[in-house]
């Protein structure tokens, strides 16, 4: 089934039923941005179940990365500014707003219970908040924008993929991309180990739910898959 | 007009100045009466008043009237000398040859004549002593403020004769000049951060967005953060050569930090100042402010008590300012085809004139001694001359050398064995005179280099040259050992290695070969050597790397990618001097890092030796307090986790309780229990047989 629109569509995301799909458009040519709540298992033609309508209020800007919340009772939406806004989307209302980025959120994951959600961010930085309450606990700092940040399912491992600007990756040499993603502790954010191998920025991971292995897709048009050594699984940092 | 009761018992017990409202006064706020005048005055005042007013205005018997001149009779005060006035009327000389009465009328004569020119002198008056002899000061009176002002301005150290020159005050600034607190603030220990007890080194470093300038400590285990202050500097800072005080640049001049606070000890107001510099001995700053077309374009001043010493306007075409000798007793400043040598006692010209050097190019102070070196350029039918000249009571040209076309890099030697290299590009064969300073008539060691030379230092407190020539990638490093008596350049190992420059520890021996970014791109290389047995001792990279600085100890060496040169990455990194990286940190537009200069050591050279042979003790000592800091470092680390877990673990079990509760809910939603499905438990085998090929076999 295809649910057509006349902007772009930028975000989207299953509900914890998989019943129903959330998605965000773009603020383009004039239409605001929206937020679309779809039911599946109803016709296209019936329309959607819920529309929000988020930046036509001059409140928030474009959504870029959008999931829902425990049990489906809400969404959270990372925007272009930076904004982190949770929304009750039967009433529409938004419940909560933060805004703990300086520059755009990238990418939203949660972990595999859906306690807390990582966002990364172009200002560099990823950070961990409570799903429910969206209160800011950690803060992994990097030198690079971040383009997505995930959290291991087994272990309190969260990994960040990024890089330059796609504009700049060929204004400096291949040794200086530094394009590695980059593993920081859960806990005490420090960063423990890097992995070479993409040579453009990084624009999306993703955790294999056994916590052996992950994903990574990047702008030069690869997606590598790296498993785990041994030496990885019982590595813990001490205290 | 008014009587200001209130004032009257003041009136009465002050007889000097009080102060009052006045409404004609042209200018001036005090006010002096005159007494015989005012009781003249006063009877015209009263018949006035009684005329105009209806209250009586008797007086108390012994009152004074607070009535100022100026409004009693306006026309005759303006030509009574009023206290105030005549103050500024008077210049006091002081540093007058002291003369019996016989010979005082030939002073008056002469002063009077220096002095006429500044308007008619109504008073003059020398004090004489007991003794009948002048007490060498003087009182001058002029007509007017304006003459006795540019009186003191233009007399104000006029020499009237060898061993006498004038100083020049108001009468009005006496009693300002004398009522000067004689206490100073006290700053506390400059030098606080020698006595550190680890000994450990600062270093400065300034980013440019947000503008803040942060002073480190380079403790163990990792750099503390001493003091970070925003906008600290306009543009950018520098330490002073002993390390005691760090300058920012504003844009009404330069202000001086110090002190274990870094409290501001002292401001030089230079509108617009580009560049400053110390004497080596921090007791004299130049500051040039080379965009001010006016006279007072580079400024000599006194550190520590501010006052500004000499100034010159900035000579576009010789945009030169003044060097200072190494222990502050002179300062040379080249003019056009002359070189005009200073004493910082007087700030006079030594010997009264310049002395004459023609096409003087560039010169150099030795920074151990009263020599000065300075090359000439080629004039008309005069070749290239570089001349060693000996500073004393008299300047006098000690040995000079010909040769062709040349461009000549005189590279100073800083401590024991100072010798000195020139460069010689003659076309196309490149050499190095090399003066021997220390011994008698400076011999002179030629040695040829094939190639183009890139640059070359010479090893402090040792006697080696290192010399880095050839072209971009191909560059091959020389190093030569400069035998200090007799015997001649011996050539001691060359390396071929892609390096622009070589850094000497400041103790010498040590060295780091780096491949510093000037155009697009560096590899940033680093090559520690020891020199001892010329072994690479590592090599390592900073990547984009365009500064190094090796640590006043000798111990670290700093290499930096400052924001000048490239748009990421800006970073510092700290090595220990055998290579191995033991601090790096990323700050956002990088844009100078500068290590805290140290004084020279004050140890002799029978203590240095001391501890040199009980070494061992020594280091048993520092290498447990090393251990402890270490130790305690990770104990605090491992606290501070353990905290975080905690913390951490309470925010789980809060989660997981609510989880706990939902958990119905989400099975409702799902259908089923899928929260451990991928699980390691859960994995279970299947062993699937499948049909994969039949046959038929007869059997007979």
């Amino acid at each position: 089934t295809t649910y057509g629109h006349e902007t772009p569509c930028r975000t989207c995301a299953f509900s914890y039923d998989g019943h129903m799909v959330l998605y965000s458009t773009d603020e383009a040519m004039g239409r605001p941005c929206e937020l679309f709540v779809v039911d599946i298992r109803s016709r296209p033609e019936e329309g959607p179940a819920k529309r929000i309508n988020v930046t036509s209020r001059q409140k928030h800007k474009k959504v870029t990365s959008c999931l829902w919340g425990t049990l489906d009772d809400f969404v959270v939406t990372g925007h272009e500014n930076g904004e982190l806004v949770q929304w009750d989307f039967r009433t529409g209302e938004e419940t909560r707003a933060e805004h703990p980025h300086t520059l755009q959120i990238m990418d939203l994951q949660t972990n595999k219970d859906l306690t807390f959600i990582v966002s990364a961010s172009k200002d560099c930085t990823a950070k961990l908040f409570d799903l429910e309450t969206l209160t800011h606990v950690k803060t992994y700092e990097t030198e690079r924008p971040v383009n997505s940040a995930a959290i291991s399912p087994t272990k309190d491992h969260v990994v960040l993929g990024g890089g330059q600007e796609a504009i700049e990756v060929t204004q400096t040499s291949a040794q200086t991309g530094k394009f590695e993603a980059r593993f920081f502790h859960l806990i005490f954010e420090e960063e423990f180990a890097r992995v070479k191998g993409h040579f453009g920025p990084i624009n999306s991971l993703a955790f294999h739910p056994d916590g052996k292995s992950y994903a990574s897709g990047g702008e030069d048009g690869f997606v590598r898959l790296q498993y785990f050594d041994v030496d990885y699984l019982e590595y813990d940092l001490t205290y | 007009m008014r009587f200001d009761e209130s004032r009257m018992p003041e009136r009465l017990s002050e007889s000097s100045d009080v102060e009052k409202p006045r409404k004609n006064m042209k200018g001036g706020s005090e006010n002096e009466e005159e007494e015989e005048e005012q009781d003249d005055k006063l009877a015209e005042v009263e018949d006035e008043e009684a005329e105009e007013e209806m209250p009586s205005f008797s007086d108390d018997e012994d009152f004074v009237s607070t009535l100022t001149d100026d409004k009693l009779c306006p026309d005759l005060f303006l030509e009574k000398p009023q206290k105030h006035e005549s103050l500024n009327n008077i210049i006091i000389i002081d540093n007058l040859p002291r003369v019996d009465t016989a010979k005082l009328e030939k002073l008056k004569v002469v002063v009077a004549k220096v002095y006429n020119k500044f308007g008619p002198i109504k008073n003059e008056y020398y004090p004489i002593d007991e003794e009948g002899k002048t007490k060498g000061y003087g009182f001058f009176e002029f007509e007017s403020e304006q003459a006795a002002l540019e009186a003191v301005k233009q007399t104000d150290g006029y020499p009237l004769d060898k061993s006498h020159q004038f100083i020049v005050n108001l009468m009005s600034d006496f009693d300002r000049l004398t009522a000067i607190p004689t206490e100073k603030d006290d700053f506390g220990n400059l030098l606080w951060w020698l006595s550190e007890l680890d000994a450990v080194d600062q270093f400065a470093i300034l980013s440019d967005e947000p503008k803040k300038t942060t002073i480190y400590s380079n403790s163990l285990p990792q750099p503390v953060i001493l003091e970070d202050r925003s906008k600290w500097t306009e543009t950018h800072f520098v330490w002073s050569p002993r390390g005691t005080y760090l300058a920012s640049f504003h844009e009404q001049g330069i202000a001086f930090w110090a002190g274990k606070d870094f409290r501001q000890v002292q401001r030089f107001a230079h509108r617009g100042v580009n560049y400053i510099d110390f004497s080596p001995c921090e007791r004299y700053l130049v500051t040039v402010s080379p965009a001010q077309r006016t006279d007072e374009s580079v400024i000599i001043w006194d550190i520590i008590t501010g006052q500004k010493l000499r100034w010159f306007p900035f000579d576009q075409q010789n945009p030169q300012w003044p060097y200072f000798n190494f222990q502050d007793q002179y300062f040379a400043k080249q003019g056009n085809d002359c070189l005009q040598l200073y004493e910082t006692e007087t700030f006079h010209l030594v010997d009264k004139k310049p002395i004459k050097v023609p096409s003087i190019a560039d010169f150099q102070w030795s920074p151990t001694d009263n020599l000065i070196s300075y090359w000439c350029s080629e004039a008309e039918h005069v070749p290239v001359r570089v001349v060693l000249a000996e500073v004393g009571q008299t300047f006098q040209e000690v040995r000079s050398k010909r040769g062709d076309y040349l461009v000549v890099k005189v590279d100073r030697y800083t401590k024991k064995s100072g010798d000195k290299n020139n460069v010689k590009y003659t076309g196309m064969i490149y050499n190095f005179e090399i003066f021997h300073i220390r011994e008698k008539n400076y011999p002179l060691d030629t040695l040829e280099v094939k190639e183009t030379i890139q640059s070359f230092s010479v090893e402090p407190n040792g006697h080696k040259l290192c010399v880095i020539s050839g072209e971009s990638v191909r560059t091959s490093i020389t190093f030569y050992k400069i035998l200090p008596k007799g015997g001649k350049v011996e050539t001691l190992k060359v390396m071929t290695q892609p390096v622009t420059t070589a850094f000497w520890s400041p103790n010498g021996q040590f060295l780091v070969l780096a491949s510093v970014k000037t155009g697009s791109s560096s590899s940033g290389l680093l090559l520690f050597v020891d020199t001892n047995d010329m072994s690479i001792m590592s090599k390592q990279e900073h990547i984009d790397l365009s500064d190094v600085e090796w640590d006043p100890s000798g111990r670290y060496v700093a290499t930096s990618v400052s924001c000048w040169t490239a748009k990421r990455d800006n970073a510092f990194k700290l090595w220990s001097f055998q290579g191995n990286l033991i601090f790096e940190k990323n700050i956002d537009r990088l844009a100078a890092f500068h290590w805290r200069p140290r004084p020279p050591s004050l140890l002799s050279e029978e203590n240095i030796k001391e501890i040199r042979k009980n070494m061992k003790n020594y280091s048993k000592v520092f290498e447990q307090r090393d251990r402890m800091l270490r130790t305690g470092e990770s104990a605090r680390q491992q606290e501070h986790r353990r905290k975080q877990s905690e913390e951490f673990k309470r925010l789980r079990d809060k989660n997981s309780q609510r989880l706990q509760i939902q958990k119905q809910d989400r099975i409702r939603l799902r259908g089923k229990d899928t929260d451990s499905v991928f699980g390691q438990d859960q994995i279970s085998e299947e062993i699937v047989e499948f049909l994969i090929k039949t046959e038929e076999v007869e059997m007979k």
